[in-house]
């Protein structure tokens, strides 16, 4: 029997392959009623657009396209949106979102990398904040994925205003410092 | 007015809206008026929270004011209350707030209260950003006992508490006040 305490509301997932953490994601909301919405907050490459397109084309229910790139609705069976790929656009589409989302929802903002990556980790960390407050009061669940190698530093800045990390492929899971997952 | 009362810049060549716009808001925050953009260029100085500008004057329209305040420096938030209609021009401009005249007394003090409190959030989340920062530097370097027997640590993290507590209500921010905050401040990492 597992003694490991159900996951927070707001999830930081580390993974090096692209889509891993988006599944994870979609595997934990399968769990859950309710509906997904999806920010995908990075221009792909086309295998990993298409394998990111079938998952949400299966699974989310509306995807706010902040990528920058130009979005093709008609692989996905979802409402879309599309928002500029500056941070301020992709906070703001993604909380009107959450707002008008009738019942509790699983948001996956993915990835986090292209956001630090785009503008900076204080940037990146108060977007964090604002969305994972916004999760918290609407009764929702999110998680934010990261794709690629994390430092130490950057990877415990960006847990602090949410709840959790999870480590793919390592088996490693842990509660940030910021309320030990209990906000 | 004490030290921290909000300095608000209202920049309105119609002299008798920019008095009604003063008396409305003195009760609050400590009010300068200019009446045109020269004046209005004149009056901003670091310490002004609020500016509200109206978009057609003489001499230097609201959008070349707004751009001499972006330049100079400081981080005021600023509305344009104008009779102006929005068009594409607009998208150039970073304003925080758009506000068609006429003003109402409840819409005005409703645009500078939101506006005030925009800028708090912005300076908490800004703390507690360069908080979060040093305590992920001194738990990525030091171990749990290290950090345990650190006064130094601790206190740290009594400050992260308390800048928490000034970030409450930042959930019930509209979609558009979020994006504002995000805005790039250009505050060094």
């Amino acid at each position: 029997m597992s003694d490991v305490p159900p996951l927070g509301s707001n999830v930081l997932v580390v993974e090096s392959e692209p889509t891993a953490a988006l599944r994870y994601a979609f595997d934990k909301f399968g769990e859950t009623e309710g509906p997904t919405i999806v920010v995908n907050a990075a221009p792909r490459t086309e295998s990993v657009l298409a394998a990111a397109g079938e998952a949400w084309a299966a699974e989310a229910n509306h995807v706010v396209d902040c990528s920058g790139e130009t979005a093709d609705a008609t692989a996905l069976d979802a409402a879309l949106t599309v928002a500029g790929s500056d941070v301020p656009s992709v906070g703001e589409a993604t909380v009107r979102a959450l707002d008008d989302a009738t019942t509790p929802v699983g948001l996956c903002l993915d990835p986090v990398s292209a956001v630090v990556e785009r503008s900076s980790i204080q940037q990146a960390y108060k977007l964090l904040y604002l969305v994972a407050e916004r999760v918290r009061s609407l009764d929702a669940r999110a998680f934010y994925t990261w794709n690629g190698p994390i430092e130490e530093r950057t990877r415990r800045i960006l847990a602090r205003p949410l709840d959790d990390v999870v480590q793919l492929g390592a088996g490693e899971r842990r509660a940030t410092g910021a309320g030990d997952g209990e906000r | 007015m004490c030290e921290d009362t909000p300095v608000v810049l209202v920049v309105e060549d119609e002299a008798d809206l920019a008095d009604f716009f003063a008396t409305v808001l003195r009760r609050e925050y400590d009010v300068r008026v200019a009446l045109d953009g020269t004046e209005a260029v004149r009056a901003y100085d670091e310490s002004v929270d609020v500016a509200l500008l109206d978009r057609r004057m003489p001499e230097r329209r609201g959008s070349q004011v707004l751009t001499q305040i972006r330049d100079a420096p400081g981080d005021c938030a600023v509305a344009m209350v104008t009779a102006v209609d929005p068009d594409f021009d607009i998208v150039e401009m970073g304003f925080d707030d758009y506000v068609r005249k006429p003003v109402s007394r409840d819409e005005l003090v409703s645009l500078v209260e939101r506006m005030v409190r925009r800028r708090q959030l912005d300076d908490s989340l800004r703390s507690h950003y360069r908080l979060a920062r040093t305590a992920a530097l001194l738990e990525a370097q030091k171990s749990g006992a290290e950090l345990a027997a650190s006064d130094e640590y601790d206190r740290l993290l009594a400050e992260l508490d308390a800048t928490e507590q000034e970030l409450v209500g930042s959930a019930e921010l509209s979609a558009a006040d979020v994006g504002s905050l995000l805005r790039d401040d250009g505050s060094p990492e």
